[in-house]
This record gives C-alpha cells, structure tokens and sequence, in this order.
C-alpha cells in the first residue's frame, strides 16, 4: 500500500489488523507519525474518548470513522491541539506533545466549513502560514505557486474565497493546509460541504494527492462509503472507544463485532449454537434449526452461542444460477427460505427473505441471465463457508 | 482552546468591570450609602420622601406617564413594526433608516424639534389655523400632551425594534400554512402571528417603561412644571437645595424601581446574549435572577434589535401576505413613519428660515443662523470641547469593549449572564441617578469640571453600545477562522491582528460611532459633572432652550444630525 510505498525512511509497517499490541510495536520499531496512548477525555461527566490507544503511521491515510458523538472529532481536535485529553499522552514524531498548542504543531488542518479567511485573498491565505513560519520572498511564492498547483487551481491567487465555488474553496483549504509541507495533515468531515459529484471527484483528487505528497492524512468522516474507497487503514470508533482498526477489506470481511459489521455495509446476522470447531472452521446449528458452516478465529467450545454475519452478497440461490463455486459440497450448506419484498437497484435486485423468524437480505445482479423472483417464492439458500463469519461470542 | 489562551481570554474583562466598578457602581452604592445616612443610619430620607404628598404626587404621575407612553408606543410601534418586516426588502431598509435615525439623533435635537413643532407659531398651529379648525393657537407647548407626544416619539423606536427583529425572524410560511389549513386572514392573525410576536412586545414595554420612568430633559423642556417627574425633583434637589440625602433616597427608589421592572417583567424573546446565537427563541428555564436581568437588558435593547438586523445574515425573506384590514394597517403605519421623521425635516427646515422667529413657513430664506452659530465663540468652543471628549471617550470605550466582548463571547466566563448585566446596565439606569452618584465621588476626587472628568462619566454609558455590538460581532466571528490560524502556526497576537482585529472592523467602527454619539449628545450626567467651567455643546443647547426657541440652535441640530448619516452605510448588510 501507500503507507509503506512513501515512508522509505520508516522500512517495516505492520499490516493489517493493528492491535494495540502491534500499535506498540510499531513505535518500538520508529514507524509511527503520532500515537494515542490511553487517551481519555471527558465533558463533566460525559466520557468522549475512553482509554484509545492507536498509533498512525508515516505515509498512511488513516480514517476515523464512527457514528455522531462517537468520538472521532474529539481524537482529531486532540490531536490538533485544540483542547488536552484528561488524561494520556499524545506523542507526534515521536515527541511527547498532549499539552503544545495548535500553532506550535506544525500540522496542516482542513476544516469542515474550509474556515478559509474571508478577507485575504487566496494567494494571501496560503501566505499566512508561510510568513508565520518567517518564510518571505521568492521561497514562498514558489511555495504558492507550486502548492495552487498541487490542487489544480493556479491562476485563481487573486481572488477572494466568497468568488470561488464550494469545490474550489475546499481545494484552497487544502491548499492552505499543504503549503508548508506539514508531515501530518488532518482533515475533519472535509468533504461533507460538497454534493456528491463533486465528493467523488474530491474524493479521487485526495487519493491521488496523498499518493504524491507522502504526507500522513488523519480524515474524519461519518461517511462509510468514504472511509471505504480512501483509506489505508479505518478506526472504527463507537461511544468513545475504539472498536476495530484495520485496513478497509478487513473491516469489511472480518468485523469484530456486531457494531463493526452493522456500520460499515450491511450485515445479515444470524445466531447460532457451535456444534464442533475444527481449525478455522466452525459448525453450527442457528436458532432456526439449520446447520451451517462458518469461519473463526477464536476458539470456540461446544454449546457456545455465537454471532454470524454474512453479507448480501455472500448469500446464494440456486435458483437464480447454479452457484460456480459451490463446489465443495461440505462447505455450503442450504437454508429454505421465503421471498417476501423485491426491490430493483439497476444493477441489482435487493431481496428480503425469511428463514423462520430470522430476515435476510439477498443482493444479486440483474443480468440476463438472472431470473428475478417474486414475492412468495421459495427456495434454497447457500452460503459459503469463507462468506459466514463468526463476529461475536 | 488551550488552558492558558482560555485564561487570557477570560482575564480581558478585568479592564471593563474594574472601570465599571470603580467608576459606575462604587458612585451608585455611595448614593445608597448616602441615603441613609442622615446623618446617622437612618429612614428618614425615605420617610420625607413618603410623607410629603407633593413627592408622591411626582412618583405616581412618574408611573403613570411612563405606562401612558408604554401603551402609546405599543399602539404605534406594533403596527409599524410588523409593516415594515413585511416590506419588500428594497424599500424596508430605506423605511427602517426612518426608524433608526430618530434613535440615533441627538435627544436635545429631537427635544427642540417639537418645541418647534407645538410652539403658537409652529406647525401644528399654523396647520390648525390654517384649515379654520381654531382660531386661536392651542396651547400644546409646556403643556402634558407636549410632554407625552415628546417622550412618546423619544422612545418609540425601542417598542419598534425589538418587535420588528421577532417578526424578521419568524417563518413567513407560517402564515401561508395557516391559510392553506383554511384560517381567514383575521384568524390567522390572531391564532398564528400575534402569539409569536409577544416576546417582542414585551421586550419593547419593558424597555420603553423602564426608559420612560428616567425622562429628565423631556418633561423640563415641552412640559409645564405640573408635569415635572422624579428626575427632574432629583436633580433640582441636588442643583438649588445642594439636599444630596434626600436626593439619594429618591435616586435609590427610582433605580429600584427600574431593576425591578427589568428583573420581574423581564424575560422572555431569545436574544443576544448567547441564545441569540442560535436564534432560539423558545426553551425557557427558570433562571436566577441576574440571568433574568441580564437577558432582559440584553434582549430586550433595542440595540438588540438593530443588532439582528445588522448581523443576521440570513437573507431577508420577504413575503407580503395581506395583513388583515391592510389598507388601514398600511396607512397607519406611514402616519407613524411620519411623526417619526417629521420632527427632524421640519429642524433641518427652520435652520434655514430667515426670519427671527420660528414661524412655520419661514417666510424668507438664509444661511444667516449657520453664521450666527460660527461667529458664537461660546458654541464653537463648546463643540469643539464635546468633540475630543466623545473623540477620547469612544477611544476609551472602544478599548474597554473590545477586550470586555471578545471575553464574553470567547472567555468561556461563568456568570457571564450577570457580567453581561453589569455592562449594559448603564444604558438603563436613569441618568440623573449615576449622575448624583458620579458627582459625589468625582468631588471628592477633585475632577469635577475638567475634561478627564467628564469624558470618564461618559465612557460607562458608550461602554455599553460598544459592549452590545461587539458581542454581537464577535459571535458571529466564526471560531474555526481563529483555530485555523492557530493551526496554520500564527502566534495569538497574528491570529489577533491579522484575522480577528480585520474582520470584526466594521463592527469596531459602528461602535466607535455609536459611543461617540453617545458621548457627544450627553447633557444629564455632564450638568453634574462638567461643572461651571467646562462647557459642553449640549450644554449650551439646553442653556439655550429652556428659555426660547432660537433658531440657531436648529442650525446647530441640523449639522448635529449629519452624525447619524455617517453611521448609516455601517447598517447595510454587504
């Protein structure tokens, strides 16, 4: 990825799947561009943040992702220096700096709202950082010039932010927090003010400016689609604690638990009773009295109650198509069910299906070579062992 | 922000208060003192005051014109008030500026204009007489009705802005549900409208009650002595009798009785200070007593009022639904519009007379006042001396403001409401109550007739105009623009100089404007202060016009209301 393509001078990341454990380890190794250790951060009474630990690694577009009043804009005003964690550390470069103030963090910042300042002109925006840093003259108007460019809007320095459109300011912003060349740059809800072609196509410049900055982005966002398609890594954060960090598919395949799998896509839970655990896999008997194969990587005993999730598009019907996969007659086991609503996406019907009492939902492509069931139609589920993951016990 | 910027942030309002303290509240508790001290600690102020049937003949008819201006405004002003939201945006601001330039004009001016106006030559007479309705000149100069129609048309801006902002705020759509849901115009009205625009109401009673209970030079100048209310007694006390106790006594029961108008009736309207912010006007919680009167002085202002209007930037949304019996409404409302201004044209009219006396029409015209004016070393010397006091005392204020609103918008202060109190109270508190106050302990200081003196008198009443716009400023400074600046490096006094100082500018400027107004127009507290040998030009003015009507001085007040003019581009919204 990324993170270790642009960070030569920090050899060895850990991959995916950080725990605490290996976010240690990471600092031991000097591979890491600022960490969270046991912060904690309270309102009154209210616990924002509760004991996060997590470390953001040189070159990485890192995601802070949760619910409203998960947590993830206090981590960044934090981490920016705005306001002081109750208590833990906060390192940056490997510096202890919980308590320095914003202006002497040397970070490049975009804002939800741009925060552009309305009566300096663009050019004169993207000065003020540069001649707070003492730079004058030629060097910082090359830095102008080339950091404009950087976000395509050379030619637009003289003029004012309320004559630019939305895109163009949140490319100035960026501009603005870009120009001297930070290490770290923290984006919080930075494209949420753009509609939604334009996000997509912010989205897509943003990648592509991380890959040739190797700066380290810490973004937040509510947004999981675009925590998805932007991210070297994702911090799922839930009621002010960490939930899960790890690259966008992990989260996705393998979420830890049901908050994990619910947020980031749709999740068909289904519950179940473990009969026997062999390795990686696991066989069980749901509520519904089927038996089902699954995969874990806990161990589990029998009689234990577990969570399994599978996504809409892990479930299977013969019916539409004879799955080409399936072969492995002992890792796919069937499960009746009833069509009760069908809804055309375009691409893909959606179908709501029931096995008993337990609901599922079914994504499969409408091609031609697709029948689309009706409401009322039986049939036979199949969900592949590598699809049904045990998510919690 | 970080703990030690937070700090400083808060420690910004140690310049104002202690000034406030030292200058404003230290004199009011010394009257309090005073009052009964008589010399030993006693009532027997109070108990002369009680005792004397003339005083409370005073004390009631205070009251009682008070709530006869209150309902009198209401009448107008609510009517007004409702026209001109419902303007088409174009024609509103020009409307509004008939509103506003009264409230911005010189009381001495607006004073004199309606002894133009009622004297036996004035307008109104000649108009009477004129048409045949009399064949005599009515009486209307020194007489009640003068009074009243002059404390009327002072403080009938207050009722108007207030109301005007809770109606600009309200959901046009509102009323265009409560047709579709099948309300007549009438009901609608009734049902839907007028209970919304209550809080405005009553904020504008409170204001106009309370300023009406300290009318001073009003009374003096169009009433008769009948008409005489308790400031006019406070001061004669103090000014013929040298009674500085019993003046005392009577000072502390009208400023009594001014809090407690503000603090018992006050409340409602969600206004400036803090819910102001958000625009909420609804979520009312039973709050301490300061915070009641801190909201009430704060909300209720009229400058609140203004305030939204020059700050709010939400576009104005203009939907002219017909108001019941509109052609009434609408002709109503221009009448009021124009007893607002008529007062004023008909000043900057005479000053060009050529006659020696007011008659109206002037029958010839010249500049010949304006000379006479120019060619008097007194006046001249008068105003330049209220210049540089208004000049040094806006500087002041502006100092003090500056620093006192950034740390209540950004301090994070507890007790913040009541702070806000302290502040603004000035503007509320009768004159002649701080002005007994500040004349003792500025005797005792030895400052009585110099220019410190007087421009230190002045600064607690600009402090506060400064204090209500800037606040008003600064929370609609976006606090991101200060905290990208910090992350961007700057230092907090760049931030400071280079981000807030430039964007809050205008905001600085209307101030400065409105407290050098303020200042220059002063006349209650600067008769106390300014003693026999400093004069000022609202001395001279009020020198001039408790004994005729001289037609210099319209040339005076004519160049006096240019003043306003140079503040009204200030209330355009970019």
């Amino acid at each position: 990825m990324t993170g270790e393509a642009s960070s030569a001078d920090h050899a060895s990341g850990p991959r995916d799947g950080a725990t605490r454990a290996q976010a240690t380890a990471a600092e031991a190794t000097g591979s890491v561009s600022a960490e969270f250790i046991g912060v904690t951060k309270s309102f009154g009474q209210v616990n924002a943040l509760e004991d996060v630990s997590l470390a953001i690694r040189p070159g990485e577009f890192l995601t802070l992702l949760g619910p409203s009043g998960s947590g993830k804009s206090t981590l960044l005003t934090l981490l920016a220096g705005f306001d002081q964690p109750t208590s833990g550390t906060i390192t940056i470069g490997g510096k202890e700096q919980t308590r320095v103030p914003p202006n002497r963090r040397n970070q490049g910042i975009v804002f939800q709202s741009y925060a552009l300042f309305p009566h300096m002109s663009v050019h004169d925006n993207l000065a003020y950082p540069l001649s707070a840093r003492g730079i004058r003259g030629a060097e910082r108007e090359q830095l102008i010039h080339q950091a404009l460019e950087r976000v395509r809007m050379s030619g637009y320095g003289g003029r004012y932010p309320s004559q630019l459109s939305g895109g163009q300011q949140q490319r100035v912003a960026l501009a603005r927090a870009i120009v001297f060349n930070p290490p770290l740059l923290l984006m919080d809800e930075s494209l949420s003010a753009l509609d939604r072609n334009l996000r997509e196509e912010m989205q897509f410049e943003l990648k592509e400016l991380h890959e040739r900055l190797s700066a380290t982005i810490v973004f937040v966002t509510h947004d999981q689609a675009e925590a998805v398609t932007m991210s070297d890594r994702i911090a799922v954060l839930n009621k002010g604690r960490l939930v899960q960090l790890a690259p966008p598919a992990t989260l996705y395949k393998e979420p830890v638990n049901t908050f994990v799998a619910r947020f980031l896509g749709e999740a068909n839970l289904i519950e179940g009773i473990v009969d026997s655990h062999d390795g990686e896999y696991v066989r069980l008997t749901t509520t519904t009295g089927h038996g089902l194969l699954a995969m874990s990587k806990r161990k589990h005993s029998r009689g234990e109650r577990v969570i399994t999730m599978v996504r809409p598009e892990g479930v299977e019907c013969a019916l539409i198509r004879s799955t080409d996969r399936g072969a492995a007659a002992d890792a796919v086991k069937s499960l009746p069910a009833t069509v009760e609503r069908v809804v055309f996406l375009g691409d893909f019907h959606r179908y709501w299906l029931r096995v008993n009492d337990v609901q599922l939902i079914m994504k499969a492509p409408c091609s031609a070579r697709n029948r689309t069931l009706e409401p009322g139609d039986r049939l036979d589920l199949s969900i592949h062992a590598s699809d049904l993951r045990v998510i919690e016990a | 922000m970080d703990t030690t910027s937070s700090r400083l942030n808060k420690a910004m309002i140690l310049p104002a208060l202690l000034f406030l303290l030292i200058l404003f509240y230290f004199p009011l508790a010394f009257i309090a003192g005073l009052s009964v001290n008589a010399p030993n600690l006693s009532a027997a102020n109070y108990e002369r005051f009680l005792a004397n049937e003339t005083m409370l003949r005073v004390g009631l008819r205070t009251f009682l014109y008070a709530g006869l201006v209150t309902v009198t405004c209401r009448v107008l002003g609510y009517p007004l008030a409702v026209f001109l939201s419902r303007m088409a945006k174009a024609g509103r601001s020009y409307l509004l500026v008939c509103v506003i330039l009264p409230y911005l004009t010189s009381l001495l001016v607006r004073t004199y204009a309606w002894m133009i106006l009622l004297s036996d030559h004035g307008l109104i007479n000649s108009a009477l007489l004129g048409v045949g309705i009399i064949d005599r000149p009515l009486p209307l100069l020194y007489s009640t009705f003068g009074a009243l129609v002059g404390m009327v048309h002072l403080v009938l801006p207050a009722m108007v802005l207030p109301i005007y902002a809770v109606v600009h705020g309200m959901n046009p759509e509102q009323m265009r549900a409560a047709k579709a849901l099948g309300g007549g115009p009438l009901r609608s009205f009734l049902e839907v409208f007028l209970p919304q625009t209550l809080p405005g109401v009553r904020a504008g009673c409170i204001l106009v009650f309370a300023i009406s209970l300290g009318f001073y030079i009003t009374p003096a100048a169009l009433g008769s002595p009948r008409d005489l209310m308790l400031s006019n007694i406070i001061a004669k006390l103090v000014e013929s009798l040298l009674d500085f106790g019993y003046a005392s006594a009577i000072s502390v029961i009208l400023l009594a009785a001014t809090i407690i108008v503000y603090a018992f009736l006050g409340g409602g309207l969600g206004g400036m200070v803090k819910g102001g912010a958000q625009g909420s006007s609804g979520g009312e919680r039973r709050a301490s007593l300061p915070s009641r009167m801190a909201k009430a002085v704060g909300n209720a202002g009229p400058m609140a009022g203004l305030q939204r209007w020059l700050w709010d930037r939400n576009i104005g949304r203009s939907a002219r639904h017909a108001l019941p019996f509109h052609v009434l409404w609408y002709a109503f409302s221009i009448l009021t519009l124009l007893f607002l201004i008529l007062p004023s044209v008909v000043v900057v009219i005479m000053s060009f007379t050529g006659e020696d006396t007011l008659g109206f029409p002037p029958e010839s015209w010249s500049l010949r006042w304006y000379k006479t004016f120019f060619a008097n070393r007194t006046m001249t010397n008068a105003a330049i001396t209220s210049f540089w006091i208004a000049i040094s005392s806006s500087l002041l204020a502006l100092f003090l403001g500056i620093t006192a609103s950034y740390a209540l918008v950004r301090g994070n202060i507890r007790g913040s409401q009541f702070l806000y109190t302290l502040i603004l109270a000035p503007m509320i508190i009768p004159s002649v109550v701080a002005a007994v106050g500040i004349y003792k302990v500025f005797a005792a200081w030895g400052i009585i007739g110099s220019v410190p003196g007087v421009l230190l008198a002045h600064t607690p009443g600009s402090l506060a105009y400064v204090v209500i716009i800037l606040s008003g400023t600064f929370m609609g400074l976006d606090r991101r623009l200060e905290m990208a600046s910090a992350s961007l490096g700057a230092s907090r006094l760049r931030t400071m100089f280079r981000v807030v100082l430039p964007l809050v500018a205008p905001g600085i400027l209307a101030a400065g404007i409105f407290s050098f107004i303020h200042s220059f127009d002063e006349i209650v507290i600067t008769s106390f202060v300014a003693g026999v040998t400093l004069q000022t030009l609202p001395q001279q003015i009020w020198l001039i016009i408790q004994y005729q009507i001289d037609p210099q001085i319209a040339a005076v007040s004519t160049m006096i209301m240019i003043l306003p003019f140079i503040a009204l581009p200030f209330f355009r919204r970019r």
